[in-house]
């Protein structure tokens, strides 16, 4: 890696201090929050530096000035915002952690360090590993060198996005290549080893995001456990030292539950984490769309189940001004897209000239069985994977009225229906299969997983009221 | 009784103990992979490429302003020094020239960018005719460039 230590200091610690000042703007203190407060900060400073970039490549300004341009903004942004952080208060968190006993917080303790360094690990670790093949280097990186190479969105940029002998994909989302663009720019020009950084970064956040939420819904020694399953996960380890776009998903995925947890327990800040955990895994991945579907069907669902709050959940009005938030990066996407003709080769047809639905239609007799039984034996029963969710599976059975909890039914349902809609989504691909299933739907199944062991986690603890 | 104060922490501790495996080895492999991280691109490039490495230096020198083509088998280790190098390699773009199957001769336009390559003609082997041939190297690898604007063989 070209990197110095100063350059990585910038790269990692300019993005960080933007994030800062952002929650400060949002009225998110560190008091609410914790552990997570610097997940958060992370997700939050990388979209402040993915729009700054998105408009940079736009407007072709040069790429070697852009660490300080962005330095500029987010030391603005910090200062600003600091004295709106000490002014900010927040009701006092309920932890579980403070409330037991010596031994359980110190195995609390303990595995969150541990998982943490083990994280931090596997982010030095590729640092020696160069992008070489794979989803990360074939489409994310690849995009990444054209806007170096091309200064930005420029015609040549445009000319070879859909020279289908070079690169596939021209309408995924921009946010990863722009985090990608961001260590080119602090070495210099394109870098094997140091493109990913500021992805694999999302290693650590997420442990951070996912240890400050388990501390919330169950008890230190269960939470120990489940971190334990998760980081230990071989897709884990593959999605924390690589960049795909996976780890950025699973990160907004957790943010936004914490949001979500957050929203029905009444606290003021909740819908402001939910925009953020939103906007971060729409902007990342095009199953984005397919996972925000799933959240507000089953909140729907959740609404009009007997004693539902029915329409009342849409209460209170202002707080759905947030939604412009995710929907801005949404928006950022289709506006590309639309503006340049590109589609999704899933929904669009590309390559049988059927849509989505008209394939799901005709391959839905062939294809349902064998796809279920790959995501049954590959995800749902896989020796790894197989405690977390055949516990959740026994819960449901055992306990529906667990279902019926105010604050869970909603996710339940959201993972319900976001593991069918990919079940449905291998059904409908024009893609053949099992081709397609094994070299996606892994990773992409993965994402889901940090949601289930929330749930199971909030499962094992007592209904609060 | 102090078995059975204790006993819960204990079962919790080791079912920790137990789902952390793999997590120390692991931490011992990244921490060894991550000292190698100031070897220098070249030779992390070496070590993640084996023998590709030479063809990579060669095609790496390339001039980014032609389109470099390869020759290439349609065995899986092939296509993998294929995709591994043309997404490495980049700004120098390079493309694979694909063995076709010896009774297939692809219809005029099949081929995209490789179409003005080949002879469409029944059982035409599919050569790289209307290429300069730029550099022959070793290990079966020949490296061709397109003809530029009025250029030759």
């Amino acid at each position: 890696m070209s990197l110095g230590w100063l350059q990585l200091a910038g790269l990692l610690g300019l993005p960080l201090v933007a994030g800062i000042g952002v929650l400060a703007r949002m009225r998110l203190p560190l008091s609410c929050a914790r552990l997570a407060w610097l997940a958060w900060a992370w997700v939050a400073g990388l979209l402040v530096l993915g729009l700054f970039l998105y408009a940079w490549v736009l407007a072709e300004a040069p790429l070697a000035r852009a660490p300080l341009a962005f330095g500029a903004i987010a030391l603005a942004l910090f200062a600003s915002g600091l004295r709106k952080l000490k002014a900010s208060a927040s009701a006092p968190l309920e932890d579980t952690v403070a409330r037991a006993p010596t031994w359980e917080r110190w195995l609390w303790r303990a595995s969150v360090f541990a998982i943490l360094a083990l994280a931090v690990s596997r982010v030095a670790a590729s640092a020696a590993i160069p992008v070489l093949e794979g989803d990360e280097a074939n489409y994310w990186t690849l995009r990444a060198k054209l806007l170096w190479q091309h200064g930005g969105i420029s015609a040549g940029f445009l000319a070879d996005s859909v020279d289908t002998e070079l690169i596939y994909h021209p309408a995924y989302p921009f946010f990863n290549s722009l985090l990608q663009l961001w260590s080119f720019c602090w070495a210099g020009g394109i870098d094997a080893f140091a493109a990913r950084i500021a992805i694999v970064a999302c290693g650590p956040a997420l442990w951070l995001a996912l240890a400050g939420l388990l501390a919330r819904v169950a008890r230190p020694c269960v939470g120990a456990v489940l971190l334990w399953i998760t980081a230990t996960l071989p897709l884990t380890q593959s999605a924390s030292r690589f960049a795909e776009s996976d780890l950025l998903s699973a990160l907004g995925m957790v943010v936004a539950l914490d949001g979500w947890l957050r929203v029905r327990a009444d606290r003021g800040e909740g819908w402001r984490v939910l925009a953020l955990g939103c906007a971060f895994f729409l902007w990342s991945k095009n199953e984005g769309a397919l996972w925000i579907a799933a959240a507000l069907a089953g909140t729907l669902v959740a609404a009009f189940l007997p004693g539902g709050a029915r329409f009342a959940v849409l209460r209170p009005r202002r707080a759905w001004l947030w939604a412009l938030v995710p929907a801005l990066f949404v928006a950022l996407t289709a506006g590309y897209n639309a503006y340049h003709g590109f589609s999704n080769d899933l929904t669009s047809g590309d390559y049988r000239g059927k849509g989505m639905l008209a394939l799901l239609v005709e391959q839905f007799p062939e294809r349902t069985a064998p796809v279920l039984a790959w995501f049954a034996k590959h995800v749902w029963f896989d020796r790894d994977t197989v405690v977390v969710y055949v516990a959740l599976l026994a819960v449901l059975v055992a306990r529906p009225a667990w279902i019926r909890r105010r604050e869970l039914n909603a996710p339940v349902f959201a993972l319900l229906f976001a593991s069918a809609g990919l079940v449905l989504v291998y059904v409908a691909t024009p893609h053949p299969i099992p081709q397609h299933l094994e070299t996606s739907a892994h990773r992409v199944a993965w994402t889901l997983f940090p949601v289930a062991i929330v749930l199971l986690a909030r499962a094992t603890e007592p209904e609060r009221t | 009784m102090a078995v059975a104060r204790f006993l819960p922490g204990l079962c919790w501790c080791a079912l920790a103990a137990v789902a952390s495996r793999g997590a120390w080895s692991e931490l011992g492999a990244n921490a060894r992979l991550a000292a190698h991280a100031g070897d220098g691109a070249d030779a992390l490039l070496r070590g993640a490429l084996g023998e590709n490495y030479a063809l990579y230096a060669a095609l790496r020198r390339a001039d980014p302003q032609h389109v470099w083509w390869f020759e290439e088998r349609l065995d899986a280790a092939s296509l993998t020094r294929f995709i591994r190098l043309r997404t490495l390699l980049y700004p120098v773009r390079v493309h694979a020239l694909r063995d076709l199957a010896p009774d297939w001769a692809p219809p005029p336009g099949a081929l995209g960018p490789r179409d003005r390559f080949v002879d469409h003609a029944p059982h035409a082997p599919f050569a790289a005719r209307a290429l300069l041939v730029e550099e022959s190297r070793g290990d079966g690898w020949v490296v061709y460039r397109a003809p530029a604007n009025g250029e030759t063989r």
